[in-house]
């Protein structure tokens, strides 16, 4: 059974979700639903910090509770869940990548999604309307057969479609010759798709606070205590230093702020990345259209807003709002591919800070400070890992040491040459 | 959108005619082979990625082709400077900022290592 | 040539005095595309002229520390020096345009070109570049009481006379591509300007220019060759 069997002492016990009691609140004028959590006060100790309150700073709090039986565990949070990068994403779920390594990784995480709104009790709104990377030229259609060819050898779907089979499963597609980048095919998995992104978060924290885990939000973590080389606690700006046996960072973005901290650099850069959503228009596409060559993706959400996304700012930056030439370039690609799309306004614009890493894949690992972890470097593509990143994370902080998923994506990978080179592998060229 | 100032051209241009080439003052390595892999890595991929002021190498593309260095702040996104390579620039404290951020009384008489 | 140069030289325009063929690099940059002819609208009342210049011969000029020396044997050569930091220099048919601190393009007929080549080279004794790039480029003109219009439509540099004067040249972005834009002749009622683009964007920028000059009766022409 996925839900908490026990509440920690103190804690009042999760009311369960269900159609009846939706039919129960509607009669009770909905003034009588149960907080999701509480806001504590930060207690002096704890047995594991976890630095950021996004979704996989949650999950991991989550998984840790639930797998590994920790309670005495904090969530801190600068400004408010999920506010960061899990609420800036443009909710694209896909495990289809070219590397062991990578695949194995995200599939772990794709399988957990396909449970998670049962696991915990919550609708995260996962739907599995597939996902298509579309191929330009001959050389995208190549990496498509070989990209979908290692999936499967990795017992991940995907299927290699031509232009027709396109046009099929998303009609309002330029799939013509006569483009400018013509559609020749793409690769096709059936069982991504997107997830809302609010939910996850929200999901995870009342899943974890029902455990018992402290989620500590407006509390910003301003350097990271150590005494003999060994991290034992966070200085925050507004409860003071709040000690901890392991600590681990996720927080995106700000990674190399806290590894700055801890004295360390990461082989991180961090870029604004944008996300654009329309008006709300009639459906038009029910599935996800993601092209490297064009460079730009586009879903349609349950609202009927158009999600677009594409590149990155080209320098490092921490303002969340990305640059003009980035929107400029983003439509064009879109434009490309949805013509029809001309005259559909822009309702809202924003930026996430993505960490990116020199091989595209995250840092799940130890780091030169004993006691402190750090999941980060994941870059364009954290938000489709979430529950795969927060288990294995949990796993690593509760054992202090990684397991096999984890293990190839440590911190020492870029010294000693055993990069995960999936750059230009990914859906999206960052 | 940056107005940045080119040091070359002298003339401030619009962001489109630059490009950014990462973290600036990262002088290659004179004898490689005998660096230990530790040494090389942290030249290749490790970086202060600073939120606030930060020095970063940009090339005019477009423009004079030329690399130079930048002084910018991350997190506001204020250019407190643009100066040649080669050149060393002041702290930034007591740096006179123009209207556009890019006014600057750097020295140029120190070389320094890139 | 100088015997101790290392550099091979060759005249690319060998063919033209034998044949005066009309092949090869001297075709121009929209035969491909069949753009003059159709282009263009009546001439009177044009706002714009748009014109296709005919393949010019083009040396790309680099020098750091001998750029005096190269300045000297240009201006023996061509009467002219290498100009300063974002300005061009012209003598009748030779012009020549700074390009970045230590690079310059020169232009001149065809027919020198090999010639020119040949004599800086053996001017200066030093470490230069010389690169013939006639067949990389086409330059494009506009003029007219409108052409400022058009270019303010296509460029985000400020083309203002007091900021884009006569004789200034700039690199910069052009309607996506990257040009080297010069004022050739500007006052305040009208402009002539040069368009040094690389001949791979010349039929794309010339539609751009067709259809933003388009609003000001814009009028296209090819320079007989």
């Amino acid at each position: 059974m996925a839900t908490p069997t026990r509440s920690a002492p103190g804690i009042p016990r999760m009311s369960r979700f269900s159609g009846f009691g939706l039919i129960k609140q509607a009669y009770r004028h909905q003034e009588h639903w149960q907080r999701m959590w509480r806001n504590p006060k930060p207690k002096k100790h704890y047995d594991i910090v976890i630095v950021g309150g996004g979704g996989h700073g949650l999950a991991t709090a989550f998984y840790l509770a639930k797998m590994h039986d920790k309670v005495n565990i904090a969530v801190i949070e600068k400004g408010w869940i999920g506010g960061g990068n899990t609420g800036r994403n443009t909710t694209i779920v896909r495990s289809n990548y070219l590397w062991d390594e990578a695949a194995h990784l995200y599939e772990h995480a794709m399988k957990l999604w396909e449970g998670l709104s049962q696991e915990l009790n919550y609708n995260v709104m996962f739907s599995q309307r597939g996902v298509l990377n579309l191929g330009h030229n001959l050389q995208d259609m190549r990496d498509i057969e070989r990209r979908v060819n290692a999936n499967r050898l990795n017992g991940i779907d995907g299927e290699v479609l031509d232009a027709q089979q396109c046009a099929q499963i998303v009609p309002i597609m330029d799939c013509s010759g006569s483009t400018r980048y013509p559609v020749l095919g793409a690769s096709w998995q059936p069982r991504a798709g997107v997830a809302r992104h609010d939910a996850v978060a929200w999901g995870f924290a009342r899943g974890a606070d029902s455990y018992g885990v402290d989620i500590i939000q407006q509390t910003e973590v301003t350097d990271i205590v150590i005494e003999d080389g060994a991290a034992v606690g966070v200085q925050t700006a507004q409860h003071g230093v709040i000690k901890a046996d392991r600590i681990g960072c996720v927080t995106a973005g700000n990674s190399g702020v806290l590894a700055g901290y801890a004295g360390f650099e990461l082989p991180i850069e961090s870029h604004p990345l944008q996300a654009y959503v329309s008006e709300p228009i009639k459906p038009i596409l029910d599935t996800v259209v993601m092209s490297n060559a064009v460079h730009g993706y586009m879903s349609q959400s349950d609202k009927g807003d158009l999600v677009i996304g594409a590149g990155i700012d080209g320098y490092v930056g921490y303002g969340q709002r990305g640059s003009f030439p980035v929107i400029e370039h983003t439509m064009h690609a879109i434009l490309e591919l949805f013509p029809q799309v001309s005259r559909v306004h822009m309702n809202r614009q924003w930026g996430g800070i993505v960490d990116t890493t020199p091989d595209a894949c995250p840092i799940i690992s130890k780091t030169p400070v004993e006691n402190l972890f750090f999941n980060c470097g994941w870059g364009t593509g954290g938000f489709k890992a979430t529950p795969g990143s927060g288990h294995v994370f949990a796993d690593l902080l509760a054992k202090g040491e990684p397991n096999a998923i984890a293990k190839p994506f440590n911190y020492w990978r870029f010294r000693d040459g055993s990069l995960i080179d999936e750059h230009g592998a990914a859906g999206v060229a960052h | 959108m940056f107005l940045i100032h080119c040091p070359y051209c002298e003339e401030h241009r619009e962001e489109e005619e630059f490009h950014a080439a990462g973290q600036a003052h990262l002088p290659r390595p004179l004898d490689p082979d005998s660096m230990t892999d530790e040494q090389w890595g942290d030249y290749l991929f490790y970086r202060k990625n600073t939120r606030g002021e930060y020095r970063e190498l940009w090339v005019h593309a477009a423009g004079c082709g030329k690399y130079f260095n930048v002084s910018r702040n991350t997190q506001t996104y204020e250019i407190y400077a643009t100066y040649k390579t080669g050149e060393v620039l002041e702290s930034t404290s007591q740096m006179s900022v123009g209207p556009t951020g890019s006014v600057l009384n750097y020295r140029t008489a120190d070389k320094e290592g890139s | 040539m100088s015997n101790d140069s290392m550099v091979a030289v060759m005249d690319q325009c060998a063919d033209l005095s034998a044949s005066g063929a009309d092949a090869g690099m001297l075709s121009s940059g929209l035969a491909h595309a069949q753009l003059p002819p159709a282009a263009g609208t009546s001439t009177t009342d044009s706002g714009v002229l748009l014109t296709e210049k005919a393949v010019t011969g083009l040396l790309m000029l680099r020098a750091t520390s001998n750029a005096d020396a190269l300045s000297t044997a240009l201006k023996s050569y061509c009467g002219i020096a290498l100009s300063s930091r974002l300005h061009s220099d012209t003598n009748g048919a030779y012009c020549v345009r700074w390009m970045s601190p230590d690079a310059w393009v020169l232009s001149c007929p065809l027919e020198e070109v090999f010639a020119i080549e040949g004599a800086l080279r053996d001017a200066i004794p030093g470490h230069i570049a010389i690169v013939n790039i006639s067949g990389g480029y086409t330059i494009l003109e506009l003029s007219g009481t409108h052409a400022r219009s058009v270019l303010m439509k296509s460029t985000g540099y400020d083309v203002h006379p007091d900021h884009l004067g006569q004789g200034k040249v700039v690199n910069t972005t052009f309607a996506k591509a990257q040009v080297t834009l010069r004022a050739v002749e500007v006052d305040e009622a009208q402009g002539r300007y040069e368009l040094l683009v690389r001949r791979s964007f010349t039929d794309y920028l010339w539609l751009w220019l067709q259809r933003a000059g388009a609003e000001y009766g814009l009028h296209a022409t090819s320079e007989p060759k």
